[in-house]
């Protein structure tokens, strides 16, 4: 045996390799770490941009128009609506149609903006909502939904009579029962933009004599939720 | 004096591992609360997707770092931002109201339990932008925000 020599051999294994090889193993480690991590902050990102996408896919799809249904007959401004009932004999004041469905979140979003209308106009304006759901409601339910007292027809043929197609969706009627406005409450959602209140806006043209008012299409082009079912 | 010193440095680290330990199982209670308190607000404008998607996304984040990287303190900057998240849904899922802004100070109260100050930023952050933007939006007339 050559002691020096294998002594020479373990110093340097003991000096150069092992120590090389610890370091390897380390860094081999280390890199592993940095792959898991950025693959975790790309996973990161996607999730959080998925949660945006989210948020803008619910903003959007509240900003479709609802589907014109297949057999649907525009009705005209202008236009004698025929009505039934208690209504039909009434021509004491301008008539209100307020068309609601208590399973349309859009319904539900102008709730709070259908009883400020009441409030300014109810003196002036017969105010009437009609239930738009194929669901049972007595209208003491419908009331409680308000907290008003106004009265209740669960008679869908009047939407059909004035074209409506969409809840939420209101219909001014002068005192002879013609059609003076049939559309949108608002732009806004949550009906909190002033500029665009259309049925506020079309209840203060009625009651200023003003013959006819022009609305843009963002007032009488249907937004919300389809009928009966809203399931678009 | 070697030894105290280590006897020091030990015992600083027990507490330490003590309190992410224990921090980290009233987090479970908590995130799982915040998801449950989405479901009862999606009750009132029906607004189960952002409910579901956007709480259920939360979670996946959370406990998708957390187990993927256990060593590493990500998970709970990530928790931070998470509790920020779930302030925005709940503000959204209840169309602005005012009482939903609370829910950035519970968030803020909850990270408290970890004893880092830093795991406010992610929080801060999320809220100041998402409140400047909206703010900047609504300011400049932009409908429907």
């Amino acid at each position: 045996m050559h002691w020096p020599r294998v002594s020479m051999i373990f110093y340097i294994w003991l000096s150069v390799i092992k120590p090389l090889s610890v370091v390897t193993r380390i860094n081999v480690k280390q890199t592993e770490i940095e792959v898991k991590k950025s693959i975790v902050i790309i996973w990161l990102i996607l999730l959080f941009s998925a949660i945006g996408a989210l948020f803008w896919y619910n903003e959007w799809v509240y900003h479709l128009p609802t589907p014109i249904p297949k057999n649907y007959k525009p009705v005209d401004q202008g236009k004698l609506i025929k009505l039934s009932g208690a209504l039909e004999a009434d021509h004491s004041k301008p008539l209100f149609l307020h068309f609601f469905n208590p399973d349309c979140p859009c319904s539900r979003f102008n709730i709070s903006n259908f009883k400020l209308l009441v409030k300014q106009y109810g003196r002036q304006v017969k105010f009437v909502i009609i239930v738009m759901n194929n669901k049972f409601y007595t209208a003491k339910q419908i009331q409680d939904k308000f907290d008003l007292d106004v009265p209740v027809l669960f008679d869908a043929s009047i939407a059909v009579s004035c074209g409506v197609y969409s809840t939420p969706q209101a219909v001014l009627l002068d005192a002879g029962h013609k059609l003076y406005y049939r559309g949108n409450y608002n732009s806004s959602r949550y009906c909190t933009d002033e500029k665009t209140s259309f049925a506020k806006i079309a209840i203060a043209g009625l009651l200023n004599n003003h013959a006819r008012l022009v609305f843009n299409p963002l007032a009488l082009r249907a937004y919300g939720c389809s009928l009966p079912n809203c399931k678009r | 004096m070697n030894s105290e010193l280590n006897l020091n440095s030990n015992l600083a680290l027990s507490f330490q591992s003590e309190i992410k330990i224990r921090s980290d199982k009233l987090m479970n209670y908590f995130l799982i609360g915040f998801f449950l308190v989405g479901m009862i607000f999606a009750l009132f404008y029906d607004t189960w997707l952002i409910a579901f998607g956007v709480g259920g996304l939360s979670l996946l984040a959370y406990y998708s770092v957390k187990i993927a990287l256990p060593d590493s303190t990500l998970y709970q900057y990530v928790l931070s931002a998470v509790l920020a998240i779930f302030m925005a849904q709940f503000i959204y899922q209840m169309h602005g109201l005012f009482e939903m802004h609370f829910f950035a100070f519970i968030g803020s109260a909850i990270l408290i339990t970890y004893q880092k100050w830093k795991l406010q930023i992610p929080l801060a952050l999320v809220v100041v932008v998402h409140h400047a933007s909206l703010g900047y939006l609504q300011n400049i007339g932009v409908p429907n925000v």
